[in-house]
This record gives structure tokens, sequence and C-alpha cells, in this order.
């Protein structure tokens, strides 16, 4: 492949990528400056495997893998939280700041900062696959290899948040 | 909360993305990575020599070997020492390029401009400050002024880092004014001049930040109106 088509093809993921990537992060460290690092090194990586002769079967699942992946290190690196405590809430959790998403252009709607705060009340194992699944639109496969699980095991715990999300708003489904 | 206003609330999540310029700027940061492509083609040794990244290399290389006395001697230099080129072209644009965020960019950009008048100060102040080196002064310092106010629209809003930087950078922009007046009550003349010239460029930089954040503090009252109506 040549160099431009290497390019092209990177920038064209990049473009198409970059904000669903900056948001997965933005909402789970609450801190943008930290979101945009975190999503350069992301991107840097992969800019490294387009240059070398390593292939990527799935770019998408890829880069969320890498960025559930630094979540986890930034969260570790933090002193204030103990490894016990990450460990204890499985994939390092840490609560949604919906109420402050940092850019005077990005004013969340009164809908959607009820949903992070329901999100939010779930446990653990809930909150990063009913995310992905309707916010980034990530099939159950995809999220299963970012979080290291089944596919079934995802499933299962989509419809089961599903549920849990619509009781917390008091409209289950018939 | 019914469906409708679930679905709603979960699409309007999406709103929440990258600025335009953070965008660029990541992709530019990412480009002039030096990765080594199999598929590029083999530089040339003349290309190597020019290559910039090649010229940090070497520079690493020597700090490393000489205990980074290089490194620290050249933080000290001034327009026309023998190691400024080092200071301006590899110590400060590695930094360039290691500074990633917009509120360290900013921090970054407003850190030049200081040194800018670091320099001419101690130029001033050495007798050295000729009309050619206050010239080049004075457009980095412009520059970095213009660049810093750039990295200050992307920052985040909510965190106050914008006014904090914003109010350190206009601090010492006015010692730097007084820091020159009083050099310039000291000369005759023919350097007189240099400095008075050079502190109304500050004096400007000053003034014209006065009129953005004037201009800037009534857009942000009429979002955080819109905003609040919205809510409402």
């Amino acid at each position: 492949m040549e160099v431009h088509h290497i390019k092209q093809k990177f920038t064209e993921i990049y473009n198409k990528e970059a904000d669903s990537l900056f948001r997965y992060c933005f909402l789970r460290v609450s801190d943008r400056e930290k979101a945009v690092d975190i999503v350069q090194d992301i991107f840097a990586e992969l800019w490294k495997k387009y240059n070398s002769t390593e292939k990527i079967k799935n770019e998408r699942a890829y880069l969320f893998t890498l960025a559930h992946n630094r979540i986890i290190d930034w969260y570790r690196k933090k002193k204030s939280e103990s490894l016990d405590t990450l460990l204890e809430s499985e994939e390092g959790e840490r609560p949604f700041d919906y109420s402050n998403t940092g850019d005077a252009d990005i004013i969340l709607s009164i809908e959607s900062k009820r949903v992070l705060k329901a999100i939010e009340t779930m446990e653990p194992i809930y909150k990063e696959v009913l995310y992905l699944r309707f916010a980034e639109d990530l099939s159950p496969q995809d999220i299963a290899s970012i979080i290291g699980s089944t596919a079934n095991v995802v499933s299962v715990r989509i419809t089961r948040g599903l549920e849990k999300l619509r009781e917390h708003f008091h409209t289950k489904s018939k | 909360m019914n469906q409708h206003e679930i679905n709603k609330g979960i699409n309007d999540m999406k709103n929440i993305g990258l600025t335009h310029k953070e965008k660029n700027q990541i992709l530019k940061n990412i480009m002039g990575m030096p990765v080594v492509s199999p598929y590029a083609p083999k530089p040339s040794l003349w290309n190597f020599a020019f290559n910039k990244f090649a010229y940090a290399t070497a520079f690493l290389l020597i700090i490393a070997m000489t205990g980074g006395t290089l490194a620290y001697a050249d933080e000290f230099s001034l327009p026309g020492d023998l190691l400024y080129p080092i200071k301006r072209h590899i110590t400060e644009s590695i930094r360039d390029v290691l500074t990633v965020a917009p509120a360290a960019k900013a921090e970054w950009e407003a850190e030049k401009a200081i040194r800018r008048l670091d320099e001419a100060e101690a130029l001033a102040q050495k007798d050295k400050l000729t009309p050619e080196k206050r010239d080049r002064i004075e457009k980095d310092f412009d520059e970095n002024v213009s660049a810093f106010h750039d990295n200050l629209k992307s920052i985040s809003t909510s965190t106050h880092k914008e006014e904090d930087l914003n109010d350190t950078f206009d601090r010492s922009i006015k010692d730097h004014s007084d820091i020159l007046s009083k050099i310039s009550s000291h000369k005759n003349d023919g350097e007189q001049h240099e400095v008075d010239a050079l502190k109304d460029t500050v004096v400007k930089a000053s003034n014209s930040k006065a009129t953005e954040d004037k201009a800037s503090t009534s857009q942000k009252d009429i979002e955080k109106e819109k905003a609040r109506i919205k809510n409402d």
C-alpha cells in the first residue's frame, strides 16, 4: 500500500471515529483535556499499526478497546483511588460527571442529563455496555471484545440493563 | 420520562465532540510523528540530515552525553548568542510538539511571549538591543500572543482555566511593561527609542486583550442566557 493511501485511509477513520471516542473518554474521565490526550494517544497507536505490517480486523472495536484500557490505566495512576476499589468495581468505573460537559459549544439537553444520571445509578456491569450499545451503536460482539467478555454475556447485560433503565423511568415495555 | 424522551437523551449525547481546532491539531500531531513505515520510500542520507527529528534525536543524544549542561546553558542564551538558535529551534520546538492540550499550549505560548520580553530586557540592559533584534523579538512576541489567545478559545469554559491563564498573562505583561519603563528611563536617546518601541508593542498586546475580554464576556453571557432559557 502506498504512503498516501495509508494517510487517506487513516484520515477517513480518524474523521469518522474521533468524536465518538472523545465522547466515550470524556464521559468516563470528566476531564476534557485528559480526554483529548487519550484520543490522541489512541490514534497515535493506530497510526503506528497502519505503518506496520500488522492488520486490524475491526478498527472501531480496536479503537474502543484501546480507549477502555487507557481509561483504566488512567484511573490506576490516580493516587486518590486505590487499586482495590478499581478491581472491586470490575472495570474501574467512575461516575459520569453529566453536569460538566466542559465546553461552551456543548450543552447537554435535560433528557441526556437524565439518561446519564439514570445510567450512573446502575451497577457497573451495565453502565458501559448500555452506553456503548446505544450511544455509540456498537454491536454486542464488538462490546464483548472491548470489555473482554463474550457476546452472549454482553447481550444479557444489555437486555437486563435496558430493563432496569426502563424501570428507573417507569416506562416498562409492554 | 417516556421512551421518546429516553431516545432523545441518548441521541443528544452525540452532540459532544472535539472542536474543529482540537481535531485538526491531533491529526497534525499524529502525522508529524516519526513513524518508520515499511511502505515509505527509503530516505536518502541527504534528506535525513535535514529531517527535524534527526536534529531532535541528535540533540537528545548530546543532552545525554553532556549531562544536560548544553540544554541548561541554551535556556539562558540571548539573540545573537551561539546557543540561541538551539534554544529557539530545538529546545522550544520539542516543547511545541510535545504540548498538546489547549490549556497547556496556551500556557506554553504565554511562557514563550514572556521569554521574548525577558530576552529583550536582558539585551537592553547590556546595551545590545539593536533595531533588528527588537524587530525580531516584537514579531515573535506578537505571534506568541496571538497563538495564546487562539488556544484560549479552545479551552473548556467550565474549568475557569481560561480566566486564570488570562489573568496570569495579563499580570506578567503589565510587570514587564513596568520593567521596560524603568530600563528606558536609564538609557540615552537612541537606546531609549528601541526600549520604548518594544514597550508600545507590549502595551498594545495588553490593550487588545482587554478589548477581546470584553467581547468574549458579552458572548459568554449570551450563551449562558441561551442555555438557561433552553433548560427552563
